[in-house]
């Protein structure tokens, strides 16, 4: 008799549990969503970086791009000469990225894909890493090139959440950016 | 003798058979007489009901309060008028109600006619909207990719601007449907229109569609865009 109650309450457990799961596709989406926005991400500090863009034109790229992180996030930065990984605000690393001393930069990320599937925590967030490489190419006054490669992780969080607008319910996914980390540099 | 008393007992019996059928005729006569004033009765309370509740009815067809539709109304009429009741009261009554029901029917056709028309203007109107709808989405749909492909900020700017026009104002504000489910929208962080045509400027890419177009005086209050 235990045996059939204890199986009971298991199954009732594992169809709660799979109830409150998304559908594949749905959860699908929301995978592509976040993706959508490390992309965003890649191209906001590319004309971040961008020598040619005007100081008004960035400022308001930086705004727009720290709407995509947490409060508090950081990001790291590496060099090849030193082994240190320092890691800065992110306000603070987008203000270094704009004044850095080359005549001309060019950032390309690539490669954007997940290394840790989004999963739901206690608290109703789902949480993943998603993975890029960063293509950064600095040409100064004299024509010296430094060129690095970088792979960064970056943890990602999307929320449910739902407001009014306009009489119409909406139901959306809150994306944000954590900490983006360091994890290997190479020429 | 008794020839006699022969002759004695057959004319007593042939004055008790005649008393006997003189009896049984005058019976019958007072039966069938009674019987007819009986019928007769019958038929007058037949009358009388049928006209006190065709008064009834009548009167309930002439009361404001009555709940009947007009065409039950019109049948009840009729079905009092074929009794043909020759009865002043009812006469009038009917009278009454058939100019009751006329002007019922008229105005009950000009309310028709009032919704008809209401509903064609309805329809041109709607037509109207989805046309302008249609051209309008075209029209921005259009605008979002050139912004995407412009080949520099000033154009993409000039764009944004002329784009902006559409709108009540620059916060308009803007959803982006990502996908349904089981009936439930899913939709991306809600956003405005100026950081919706920034985002096309700054990622060269404009992968949504636009859904449905909401109005105010005649410019975008809230535009809703799905995944292409």
């Amino acid at each position: 008799m235990k045996k059939y109650i204890t199986v009971i309450i298991l199954l009732t457990i594992t169809l709660n549990l799979s109830a409150q799961e998304l559908s594949p596709v749905r959860k699908q989406a929301m995978d592509s969503l976040a993706l959508e926005k490390v992309r965003d991400l890649s191209k906001y500090i590319s004309i971040i970086g961008n020598k040619d863009t005007d100081w008004s034109e960035a400022n308001r790229v930086i705004e727009r791009a720290l709407e995509l992180f947490m409060p508090e996030s950081s990001i790291g930065v590496s060099t090849l000469s030193s082994n240190q990984i320092i890691y800065y605000q992110i306000a603070k690393y987008f203000e270094r990225l704009m004044q850095l001393n080359y005549d001309k930069i060019k950032i390309e990320w690539y490669k954007i894909q997940y290394i840790s599937d989004l999963i739901k925590q206690p608290d109703g967030k789902y949480v993943g890493v998603i993975t890029i490489y960063q293509r950064f190419e600095g040409t100064t006054e004299e024509g010296i090139k430094y060129v690095d490669t970088t792979k960064k992780d970056i943890t990602i969080y999307v929320e449910r959440k739902t407001t009014q607008i306009d009489g119409i319910k909406v139901g959306f996914w809150d994306v944000l950016l954590g900490d983006i980390k360091v994890s290997e540099t190479s020429r | 003798m008794n020839k006699l008393q022969l002759l004695i007992n057959y004319s007593v019996n042939m004055k008790l058979k005649t008393i006997i059928i003189l009896t049984l005729t005058v019976l019958s006569v007072v039966s069938i007489s009674s019987c007819k004033v009986s019928q007769k009765k019958l038929e007058k309370q037949r009358l009388d009901s049928l006209l006190t509740r065709s008064k009834v009815e009548l009167n309930s067809l002439l009361s404001d309060t009555c709940t009947k539709t007009l065409d039950e109304k019109e049948k009840t009429l009729a079905t009092i008028k074929s009794y043909q009741l020759r009865n002043l009261e009812v006469g009038e009554l009917i009278n009454k109600t058939e100019k009751k029901l006329i002007g019922e029917k008229k105005a009950e056709l000009e309310k028709e006619e009032v919704e008809r028309q209401k509903k064609h203007n309805e329809e041109l109107e709607l037509n109207k909207v989805k046309k302008i709808t249609k051209t309008l989405s075209e029209k921005l749909e259009n605008n979002f990719q050139e912004i995407a492909e412009a080949e520099n900020n000033s154009q993409a700017d000039k764009l944004i601007r002329e784009t902006l026009e559409y709108f009540i104002t620059d916060q308009a504000n803007v959803l982006i449907i990502i996908g349904e489910f089981n009936g439930e929208k899913d939709y991306e962080k809600p956003t405005t229109i100026i950081k919706y045509l920034n985002l096309i400027k700054d990622t060269r890419k404009s992968i949504n569609k636009i859904e449905k177009i909401h109005y105010q005086n005649d410019k975008i209050k809230l535009l809703e865009l799905k995944r292409k």
